[in-house]
């Protein structure tokens, strides 16, 4: 939020305008922190509630009843729930989400070897699934007609789409056992080819910055199918609000007035309908960004992608209560993130929305 | 307004020609026809008013003019020239090089009428842009201050930096009028410019167009169901009725001389201030009649207290009345076949009214 203060010549009407904004910030701290409790208590909750015993699960069936009370305390699991509650915000905050016996290290570092490989996949169908729909709305809303009509119909089908059966179809017509393009499942990189030095952690940008477009262009065809089979689900809903957004702004009296101006429907809908109508698509875009990083746990599934989704599958399987609580919080964390952000950039970016300052 | 927006000097020259002329202009919306035979004729720097009940097509007419009907309407008949050119309506590019450069458009809702997103300063410079690609970005910001002046604007530099939202309603229609005037149009059509004010910024608004008009010889076509408000500002008044012009008559005869018993009605159905009235105002029965189905004849018949058998017969006859308040060259004509009866009967209302009263 840019507030700057104002300087001597500011207006006293502009008074009430800073106190909004602050009420709005302070609003929307209380909101981000009621989420993030909920989501807390949620995870911590229903993780407990599931049946299965995890100290049971580490000491295994034939250990001792000694054994196994030893391993609850070490635990903490025979402390009351609210204790333990506390502990697991607490550590949660201070990164401290225990050990993960299935991976046999601290879930910390797991996650944040695995971080990167689901952030580069996220990031680049998020690339993918905006470039598409704006163009491809851009397209249906200037032209109408049957153009308008076959995008309408493909970004249905495309939201009730399996995620697993796009990802299944591309390996199987694009991929090393059809056509031969791309790459299957077969992780991030060709086996020989070394990771780059680690600056993101994201193949693709650390190639460039290395100065290896091999490692690049590799890690990119290794990534096309996973981040396709990802962008396909929000590319097509971000396609139908796309278009609906910008129907509904070529109809104001605004477009006609502009045309009255001598400028030409394309100029038009370019410099006024998309923008008009991109504005309130970003708080959108921030979720769907923010689902792309969560989400992607079939499409690792079926890629072999080394991303955190494998690791919660595992989780999951093996009833490794610390993954999936740390993964449960993340994703709060993350949704929340996303929210707030893209909420910071539609003020910034909404001339209604903006605080300004001074006068000048 | 001491800032001075300079009129170009070919406008004396063409004054013999009209800015603006449609003849027998036809629109329709697929197979309803809403604008049945339009004729206009503008000349420079002449105010001419456009009006009638919603949906009698009058808004129809100036979006067609401007060639910007809403999608499904067509221009289907007419000849349309602007500043001596005949207009192509299938040529969207020579369409676009005319409108905001020779006739330009001041819309209903000030409040919806301006980009949200946009600074006021970046509307108004599209506008000189577009017709001025090698203006320079000085030049530019210079003329779209000059402008916000002449329109009434205080302190322009800083409110071009603003945002609509930033502007009241009355201040907005100024803005677009800026907009609409940036490239010294030939005419501008004001559709119910007004409409969407309150009553003393519609009285500042309309002061400003008199003003343009006479600084910068612009024509103005004002459309709008306000009677009243066409009488002060304009020299000649069209009414329309169905998607016709059923009276064209100059605005000094209007109260007196109406010869058409729709305009007698619309006049009829106004407050007067300072003119009492023995009883409360007319109205007219009925509504109009769908477009899709007009009665044969003359459309206005079913609701027309002066109505004969053979009005519902044929097209009524164009009557040309003779009014003792225009000047030569001013023509007055209604479509009505009782035209010189009705303004006969008018005239004694007049006389009768106009009596002091006890």
């Amino acid at each position: 939020m840019t507030i700057t203060t104002t300087t001597a010549g500011a207006r006293p009407r502009r008074a009430p305008a800073l106190g909004g904004a602050l009420k709005r910030a302070a609003t929307g701290l209380l909101g981000v922190l009621m989420t993030l409790l909920l989501a807390s208590v949620v995870s911590f909750v229903v993780l407990r509630a599931v049946p299965g015993d995890p100290a049971r699960l580490i000491v295994g069936p034939l250990a001792t009843p000694d054994v196994l009370a030893g391993v609850r305390a070490q635990l903490g699991l025979d402390d009351p729930l609210w204790l333990q509650y506390l502990r697991y915000v607490r550590d949660f905050a201070t990164l401290q989400w225990g050990y993960s016996y299935s991976n046999g290290a601290d879930v910390t570092a797991v996650m944040a070897a695995r971080l990167p490989a689901t952030l580069e996949l996220a990031l680049w169908a998020f690339l993918f699934a905006v470039v598409g729909a704006v163009v491809v709305a851009t397209l249906a809303s200037f032209r109408g007609g049957a153009f308008a009509t076959v995008a309408k119909v493909v970004s249905l089908v495309g939201l009730g789409t399996p995620q697993f059966w796009v990802a299944l179809v591309l390996i199987l017509v694009l991929g090393s056992s059809g056509l031969g393009v791309l790459p299957g499942p077969s992780g991030r990189l060709t086996s020989f080819l070394e990771p780059p030095a680690h600056v993101t952690g994201l193949y693709t940008v650390d190639g460039l910055l290395a100065g290896q477009p091999i490692v690049f262009s590799d890690a990119l065809a290794h990534l096309a199918l996973p981040a396709i089979s990802l962008a396909i689900i929000p590319g097509a809903f971000l396609t139908r609000l796309l278009t609906a957004n910008q129907n509904d702004v070529a109809r104001s009296p605004f477009v006609t007035v502009v045309r009255s101006k001598g400028v030409s429907r394309w100029a038009a809908h370019r410099r006024h309908v998309l923008h008009n109508a991109l504005l309130p698509s970003v708080s959108s875009a921030g979720l769907v960004l923010a689902s792309l990083i969560t989400g992607s746990v079939l499409v690792e599934s079926v890629f072999n992608w080394p991303g955190i989704g494998q690791v919660l599958v595992q989780g999951i399987q093996r009833q490794d209560f610390a993954v999936v609580q740390a993964f449960v919080l993340l994703s709060a964390v993350l949704y929340v993130a996303a929210n707030t952000v893209a909420d910071i950039a539609v003020a910034l970016l909404d001339p209604r929305l903006r605080v300004r300052g001074g006068s000048k | 307004m001491s800032t001075s927006v300079s009129a170009p000097s070919d406008r004396s020259a063409r004054s013999d020609r009209s800015a603006l002329s449609a003849e027998g202009l036809r629109v329709a919306y697929g197979d309803v026809e809403v604008v049945r035979g339009v004729d206009l004729v503008v000349r420079p720097g002449e105010k001419v008013g456009v009006v009638g009940e919603s949906g009698c097509g009058k808004s129809t007419v100036a979006l067609a003019l401007m060639g910007l009907l809403a999608s499904g309407g067509a221009v289907t008949g007419g000849v349309v020239s602007v500043a001596g050119g005949r207009v192509d309506y299938r040529d969207e590019k020579a369409l676009d090089r005319m409108r905001g450069s020779q006739l330009s458009l001041v819309f209903q809702d000030p409040l919806t009428s301006l980009d949200p997103v946009k600074t006021i300063g970046s509307q108004i410079a599209e506008a000189l842009r577009r017709h001025n690609p090698r203006m320079s970005r000085a030049a530019v910001r210079a003329r779209c201050a000059e402008l916000l002046t002449a329109v009434g604007v205080p302190e322009p530099e800083r409110r071009l930096r603003q945002y609509p939202h930033e502007f009241s309603g009355g201040m907005r229609q100024r803005a677009l009028i800026a907009i609409a005037v940036a490239n010294d149009p030939a005419v501008l059509i004001a559709d119910e410019p007004t409409t969407a004010l309150d009553v003393t910024t519609q009285a500042q608004v309309v002061e400003l167009l008199d003003s343009l008009v006479d600084r910068l010889g612009v024509a103005v076509v004002l459309v709008t169901h306000d009677i009243g408000l066409v009488s002060e500002f304009c020299d000649r008044v069209m009414v329309m009725y169905a998607g016709r012009v059923v009276e064209e008559v100059p605005s000094a005869a209007l109260f007196d001389g109406a010869a058409h018993p729709y305009t007698r009605a619309l006049l009829g159905s106004l407050p007067v201030p300072g003119r009492p009235r023995s009883d409360d105002l007319t109205w007219i029965p009925g509504a109009p009649p769908p477009l899709a189905a007009l009665p044969a004849g003359c459309s206005f018949a079913p609701r027309c207290t002066w109505a004969q058998p053979e009005c519902s017969a044929g097209q009524p006859p164009r009557v040309v009345v003779p009014s003792p308040g225009t000047t030569t060259g001013e023509v007055h004509v209604a479509e009505c076949r009782r035209a010189l009866e009705v303004v006969a009967s008018s005239r004694s209302d007049e006389s009768t009214e106009g009596e002091p009263r006890g």
